[in-house]
């Protein structure tokens, strides 16, 4: 799980079915305002459709037993070596060791760009307000075109 | 020289107190090693059901009997990375198999609720599960 909301659903036998992917949310919240939180009409709507067609996939699942499945992203070299970091620095830091913490929390966040937990989970150890705060935004914004959430999988769901 | 070393694996944390590092790799007794739910076998490293044949050129045994699990970590592919000072280890995670497959079991893990309760996936097997990751910032 690299971002939240995230969710992975998980069958009688312990089968992963769906997952990790985006819980039912959108790039819409990138059209936030920043002061008050709120989030323009159109925008609401998208994230309410999208979040309705997502809970009614789910419950067709717990209802049937069939769901679209969906591939399962593969962690490369790159992501595994920023787990060990990211579990190095957060260690580090819980012991009080701030700057070997941070040159590890770093190296995770560059060795794995697309991990948004490992920032923002970074940010908030240094000052929990970063984590939605300035930072956050600068860093949605240098995506430019690319997206914050990858794209649902719908398969042939409702 | 034996000291009581941090290992970090497997989303655990182990105090390893007869472990010795030396160089990039932590030595560690058969009784530490078997905390992480590996054995030295005849056959070689043994988890569980799963053997791997002792790795040809690197020593996994030093004199003492103690055993390089950085090293045999490496070998199988996994990050290995420590903190000199604070003598803190963290094995990572093996690479994913070059073929996975079609059936993807969900790793088993524990969680503490609210209260202080922990909950692990596998209390819930019989039951659908949906697992949602959720924060407040």
């Amino acid at each position: 799980m690299v971002n939240v909301p995230s969710a992975v659903w998980i069958d009688e036998s312990g089968v992963i079915v769906r997952g990790p992917e985006p819980a039912g949310t959108t790039e819409a919240f990138r059209n936030m305002d920043r002061k008050s939180f709120s989030l323009p009409e159109e925008s609401r709507e998208e994230i309410r459709q999208t979040r309705e067609r997502y809970t009614d996939m789910l419950r067709s699942w717990v209802r049937t037993g069939v769901a679209p499945r969906s591939k399962s992203p593969t962690p490369t070299a790159d992501d595994i070596r920023a787990h060990a970091h990211f579990t190095l620095g957060q260690y580090l830091w819980k012991a009080g060791r701030q700057e070997p913490a941070s040159q590890h929390l770093a190296a995770a966040i560059q060795l794995s760009p697309a991990n948004w937990s490992f920032k923002r989970q970074a940010w908030a150890l240094d000052d929990p307000t970063k984590a939605g705060g300035k930072e956050f935004w600068e860093a949605v914004d240098a995506l430019g075109e690319d997206k914050y959430y990858p794209e649902i999988d719908w398969g042939n769901g409702p | 020289m034996p000291v009581t070393a941090v290992l970090l694996y497997e989303g655990h944390q182990y105090e390893l107190p007869g472990g010795v590092p030396a160089g990039e790799d932590l030595w560690m007794t058969p009784g530490d090693l078997q905390q992480l739910g590996w054995s030295l076998e005849p056959e070689g490293m043994c988890q569980g059901e799963r053997c791997v044949p002792a790795p040809q050129g690197l020593q996994l045994v030093d004199g003492e009997g103690r055993v390089n699990f950085s090293g045999f970590s490496r070998y199988l592919g996994a990050p290995v990375l420590s903190d000199d000072e604070s003598e803190t280890w963290v094995i990572g995670s093996e690479p994913p198999p070059a073929f996975p497959s079609l059936v993807n079991v969900a790793p088993d893990f524990s969680l503490p609720d609210l209260q202080g309760t922990t909950h692990s996936l596998s209390q819930h097997r019989g039951r659908k599960v949906f697992l949602v990751s959720w924060a407040s910032w």
